[in-house]
């Protein structure tokens, strides 16, 4: 893929998400985060992995953005409460997230990232997997992980369910 | 410099914007969005790891989907927590919710 390509989508993705984080209507914010989440599976799918990008835009840009709205109409949209004065933690917070960007963006400005050759198809088919499916070979390498992964989902399900339960509402 | 180093670059400013939000804002809607900003610049660290000479290896596909529904359904339970610390306390903000709660 042509790399002004990929530095235009970056732009595009840092000035979205950080409009994000700056608005202070929490509606606004949330248009700019759907439009984040957008991007970056368009990132995904502009490199060659559709499954990534197309389960990224419809997780992200779809359903999440929709619970946010949810929870927005739940609570009112209040905005995000202004004049306050700063307080020592979140200059202490800000401190360490700029110094820790310096300290990363400079160790990966000096030693970039060398692209190993990986041949996976060989090497999925000598121990018996399927090579031409993410998820198949998802599911030959971290079984597991997808059980935890369906209870976890179970949980937030469980979670949301008894939130518009009716017996929450009559405690 | 090539595209996985810009990428790189990318997730790492996403990841610590996220971080800054977290730690700056008032709101626990906004912190949410901003752990989720976290998120995106994990997954797209964890792409771009992966990113080879003939486009993205296997493995690193699968992990991201793994890693972009682990998200998305802590991401859930994360705003339905904020829902009920809504109707207890009545106010989003973490501060007053930690003077309210002594």
């Amino acid at each position: 893929m042509a790399i002004e390509l990929t530095i235009l989508l970056s732009a595009l993705l840092i000035g979205v998400t950080l409009s994000a984080l700056l608005i202070k209507r929490l509606v606004y914010s949330l248009i700019m985060l759907f439009y984040s989440g957008l991007l970056l599976g368009c990132i995904f799918l502009a490199y060659g992995a559709s499954y990534a990008g197309l389960f990224q835009i419809i997780t992200f840009a779809g359903a999440v953005s929709v619970m946010f709205m949810v929870i927005l109409m739940l609570i009112g949209g209040e905005p995000t409460p202004t004049g306050q004065r700063i307080s020592r933690e979140q200059v202490i917070g800000l401190g360490l997230s700029i110094a820790g960007f310096l300290v990363v963006a400079s160790i990966l400005w000096q030693f970039g990232p060398s692209p190993i050759p990986v041949e996976e198809t060989v090497l999925a088919r000598q121990m018996g997997f399927a090579a031409d499916d993410p998820l198949s070979f998802l599911w030959s390498l971290r079984a597991w992980d997808i059980v935890f992964l369906v209870i976890l989902v179970s949980a937030a399900l469980a979670g949301i369910l008894n939130l518009f339960s009716k017996e929450g509402e009559h405690e | 410099m090539i595209d996985q180093q810009i990428l790189q670059l990318t997730a790492a400013a996403m990841f610590f914007m996220g971080l800054a939000g977290l730690a700056t804002t008032r709101n626990l809607v906004k912190a949410i969005m901003s752990f989720q900003v976290v998120l995106f610049g994990v997954n797209l660290a964890l792409f771009s790891s992966g990113l080879g000479p003939n486009g993205p290896t296997m493995f690193s596909t699968a992990l991201l989907v793994l890693s972009i529904s682990i998200g998305a359904s802590i991401e859930a339970f994360a705003l339905s927590l904020v829902i009920l610390v809504y109707r207890h306390y009545g106010t989003l903000n973490p501060w007053e919710i930690r003077r309210l709660r002594h």
